[in-house]
């Protein structure tokens, strides 16, 4: 089986630019990066802070090009598209962030959010209502918050928001970029929940980031672990829990506090 | 109430307290009556999810609570047979950062951008124990090494130090003193897993070397199961379980907690959905009547909807604020 | 310290903003439209003394040479002799530009002196009554224009008391009304600012944990928050400076003064204008050199930009 998303040797170099000097330091942010997401599966990634994972996550979906490397998605290679044909694909891969309080505009009502989406992904505007209240109602909510603002709902609400407006253009593909982090353990799991049911309902393939490895364990039929922007351990989930190959993966599992102890 | 402690000697007691704010208008109570002992030596784990009270707790030991929004306070915290929130402030400032001391959570927004970590150490022994210049130097090298950070460190700022060694200077002000108390606001929240070990680490090997006795506050489960002796659990406000580690851990009886425990995910979980609670955290603004946790509660009965539980011991050393404790039925399939 | 770095790289900055000032007092003066030998010869003059007098200005010859001789010019502080008092534009400037600078520098202190309690007890009673009467003479000040503010003072404490001589410049006595005029409007500005940004860090976590470690309230006030607070304080203060020296055009004036301000206003009047242009300059010079200070003092205060 082809994978749905493969990248080969993806590299992210940021050179501090200042007047004088043309470049002082460069920060190899994501070094040499290769690897391959069946369709329908889920890949965790994980690492410490400042490990790269987001910004691998934004060079795969060329919203920062790469520095080198290639990233194909359902066997397209997304650096030979144009910038139209980019701004096509990208509906089919959407990036799902950390923060719900900084992801939606706060002077916006959730049905303009949605709609502005919506609207991206080339629905017509006399569908888009009804596109909306379904959305919501696959994330869990009712119509009746279409009128409200970001700041009449909770954390966990927020994030149910957001992961309705990034289904809006019927993606394949989500990068969840530490999507629970920021939440209250209860409605963690809330959200993980719905995240799993949305993607045997729909197909999807996530790229599930996290510094958290019991959440990783939990949700990853594969799993990578950055250090430094090197993927440092790369493999089925199983592999990986059981007999991880580099020390660092180990290192890191030891010092994780974990509830239940498998192991 | 106090003889319910028996024979441990408890240092710090926490009776009834209530603590208001004033949020847009409205008034928050954030913590509607709580009872909170601290034994001698022990590390007590608090966990609650965010908006449940633990920061305010915190704050309110120390009578740190102030600013406009703040209202008032009321019910007693006792050390050393005083209420501490009944001092005076030349009185309770003796007492702040020299017998009681915190460690807060974001170490970079709690030192002092102006300030090098010796200024920080200096001012500390200099107010506390009226140390100067000299012996301080001595002391200082000390707590570096109980933290284990290099001496230069002392002529740095926080911002130029990593967030690991920002937390370990934390502690190192925390203890300069020699306090008997350690109050610790989430100290490893916002670090990354590595780094939590050797805080925690650092954490026990300082209860043990200089016997202190820890309320340590967290919302991460794994991480207060690994190092706190007895456990409480805190909701809307109230603290509705206290139990010694193992038995909280094992046979929680209040199904808030219960619950809270099944929705963690782990390896072995996989393949299968996460236990979920419906519902969010109560706002301290709104928290609901009765049973605070009621109206996401699986057993909830008509009582519970009009009725306070009150926190009660359950058997020996586990008590509980449930009408109902230990009757939340275990799920199909869930391993023991 | 500053390091070395940061010291040239704000002296470089120093030098590069004089530079721009003075080609943009030799752009406004003699490239933009306008013939100034025809603007000084006056309107009824003929074609020849016109011209003649462009011969002496040098404004006949090509531009990039009339720019070139005035940069040198500049640099060596000749800015020609005036046109009025027929003596050098420098003699002039020098003899009256330490009354003007010893007027400002005392408003400011003044200002300071008056600001910075001031904005710390609001700061610290938040809506209390010292707040509210800070707030008040805050916006009754900045809502005086400065003339204003110094002849209602000429009136109440000159003329009508008689405590304060009215004019000239003889004892010190002379400056206390023109002080505390230009100071009371600074300080009106200053004031605020200080209430804000230290009202902004006793917010700060590290304020509630310095009162966790059981430090003494003055203490927390003043060595923790009130040093950190006076960061923008520096910035604007300078700027505030900046607004002095416009200020003591006008305060000179009212109090007969013989300061810069007054030296170059009545050189305005008489269209004098190689001492409009050499105060203009110097003016300039002395404001960006108060920015060059301000900017030490900033990184001197600020560990953050001190280790760059
Ligand atoms: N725009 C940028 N310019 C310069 N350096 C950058 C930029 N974005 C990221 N970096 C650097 O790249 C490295 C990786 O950062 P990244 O944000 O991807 O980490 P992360 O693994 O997502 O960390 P976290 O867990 O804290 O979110 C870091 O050293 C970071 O400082
Ligand atoms: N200064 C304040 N003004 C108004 N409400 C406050 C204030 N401090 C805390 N609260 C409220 O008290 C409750 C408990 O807060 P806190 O103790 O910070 O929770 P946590 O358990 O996450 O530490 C929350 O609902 C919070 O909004
Ligand atoms: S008191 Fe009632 S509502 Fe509250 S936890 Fe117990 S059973 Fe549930
Ligand atoms: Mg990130
Ligand atoms: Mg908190």
């Amino acid at each position: 089986m082809t994978p749905f998303v493969s990248v080969e040797g993806l590299s992210k170099t940021y050179t501090a630019r200042s007047l004088l000097r043309r470049s002082r330091a460069a920060t190899h942010a994501v070094r040499d990066v290769s690897f391959a997401i069946a369709r329908n599966t889920i890949m965790g990634l994980a690492g410490e802070s400042g490990s790269g994972k987001s910004t691998l996550a934004r060079a795969l979906v060329h919203l920062d090009p790469p520095s080198s490397g290639e990233v194909r998605v359902a066997g397209i290679p997304l650096a030979r598209l144009g910038r139209r044909g980019l701004r096509k694909a990208r509906r089919r891969m959407q990036i799902v962030f950390q923060d719900p309080h900084g992801a939606l505009n706060p002077r916006l009502r959730i049905k303009y959010s949605l709609g502005e989406a919506l609207a991206n992904a080339g629905v017509p505007r006399r569908e888009r209502r009804a596109r909306a209240v379904e959305l919501l109602r696959l994330v869990g909510l009712g119509p009746e918050h279409l009128d409200r603002y970001p700041r009449a709902f909770s954390g966990g609400q927020k994030q149910r928001i957001v992961i309705a407006r990034a289904l809006a253009g019927k993606p394949e593909f989500l990068i969840l970029d530490e999507p629970v982090s920021s939440l209250d353990v209860s409605i963690q799991a809330q959200i993980i929940n719905l995240l799993m049911d949305l993607k045997q309902r729909f197909g999807l393939t996530y790229l599930f980031i996290s510094h958290d490895l019991s959440l990783v364990s939990y949700v990853s039929d594969s799993i990578g672990i950055l250090q430094d922007g090197r993927l440092v351990e790369y493999g089925p989930a199983e592999q990986v829990l059981k007999q991880p190959r580099s020390e660092y993966t180990r290192a890191l599992f030891d010092a994780s506090p974990a509830m239940h102890r498998e192991r | 109430m106090q003889g319910r402690t028996g024979d441990h000697a408890c240092v710090l007691q926490v009776r009834d307290l209530h603590v208001t704010f004033k949020a847009d208008g409205e008034s928050a109570e954030a913590l509607r009556g709580m009872n909170l002992d601290l034994r001698q030596g022990e590390i007590h784990g608090l966990v609650g999810e965010s908006g449940a009270g633990k920061s305010v707790l915190l704050h309110t030991l120390l009578n740190l609570n102030r600013g406009a929004s703040f209202v008032r306070t009321t019910g007693r915290v006792l050390y050393e047979e005083r209420n501490l929130l009944e001092l005076f402030e030349p009185e309770i400032r003796r007492i702040r950062g020299a017998e009681i001391a915190i460690v807060f959570q974001e170490p970079a927004k709690h030192l002092n951008p102006g300030l090098t970590i010796e200024e920080h150490i200096r001012d500390l022994l200099r107010y506390h124990l009226g140390v100067t210049r000299r012996p301080a130097g001595a002391r200082t090298a000390e707590l570096l090494e109980l933290v284990e950070l290099p001496l230069r460190v002392l002529r740095q700022y926080a911002f130029e130090l990593s967030g690991g060694m920002q937390q370990r200077a934390m502690i190192a002000l925390a203890i300069a003193c020699n306090p008997r108390v350690l109050l610790a606001d989430e100290p490893t929240t916002a670090l990354d897993v590595t780094v939590q070990r050797q805080i925690l680490e650092l954490l026990l090997r300082l209860r043990a070397e200089l016997g202190l006795s820890v309320l340590f506050v967290s919302h991460d489960l794994a991480v207060v199961r690994e190092v706190a002796d007895r456990v409480s659990v805190l909701y809307g406000g109230k603290l509705i379980e206290n139990a010694e580690n193992s038995a909280l851990f094992d046979r929680a009886l209040h199904p808030y907690t219960e619950l809270l425990l099944r929705s963690v995910p782990s390896a072995a979980m996989r393949g299968r959905a996460l236990n979920v609670i419906p519902g969010t955290v109560p706002d301290a603004t709104a928290v609901p009547p009765g049973c605070a946790f009621h109206p996401r509660c699986p057993i909830a009965a008509e009582r519970c909807a009009i009725e306070l539980p009150e926190l009660r011991a359950h058997h020996e050393d586990h008590s509980v604020a449930c009408f109902f404790p230990g009757q939340l039925v275990e799920p199909a399939g869930r391993q023991g | 310290m500053p390091s070395l770095r940061f010291f040239l790289g704000k002296l470089g900055r120093l030098i590069a903003t004089i530079f721009a000032i003075t080609s943009l007092v030799f752009i406004v003066l003699r490239v933009l439209p306008g013939d100034p030998a025809r603007t000084i010869a006056g309107l009824d003059a003929d074609e020849r003394e016109v011209a003649a007098l462009r011969a002496e200005l040098g404004t006949d010859r090509p531009l990039g040479e009339q720019y070139l001789s005035w940069l040198s010019a500049t640099a060596r502080l000749d800015f020609g002799a005036s046109f009025f008092h027929e003596r050098p534009v420098v003699d002039l400037i020098r003899e009256r530009i330490p009354l003007t600078l010893s007027l400002s520098v005392a408003a400011f202190a003044g200002a300071l002196v008056l600001a910075l309690p001031l904005g710390v007890a609001m700061a610290v009673r938040r809506w209390g009554a010292v707040d509210y009467l800070g707030m008040g003479f805050s916006h009754a000040a900045m809502a005086l224009p400065e003339f204003w503010l110094a002849i209602l003072l000429l009136l109440g404490f000159a003329v009508l008391l008689g405590w304060f001589p009215l004019f000239g410049a003889a004892t010190p006595r002379h400056f206390v009304l023109p002080v505390v005029a230009l100071a009371l409007s600074r300080a009106a500005v200053l004031v605020r600012l200080v209430r804000s940004s230290m009202i902004e860090e006793l917010d700060k976590e590290y304020v509630l944990a310095a009162r966790a470690h059981g430090l003494p309230e003055p203490r927390i006030r003043y060595r923790y928050a009130l040093r950190n607070a006076l960061l923008p304080v520096i910035t604007v203060g300078a700027i505030q400076f900046g607004y002095l020296l416009g200020g003591s055009i006008v305060i000179e004036q009212v109090f007969s003064l013989p300061g810069l301000g007054r030296l170059l206003l009545s050189a305005i009047y008489r269209r004098d204008f190689p001492v409009v242009q050499g105060g203009v300059i110097v003016t300039a010079v002395v404001f960006s050199g108060v920015n060059f200070i301000a900017d030490l003092l900033y990184s001197a205060a600020n560990p953050k930009i001190r280790m760059r």
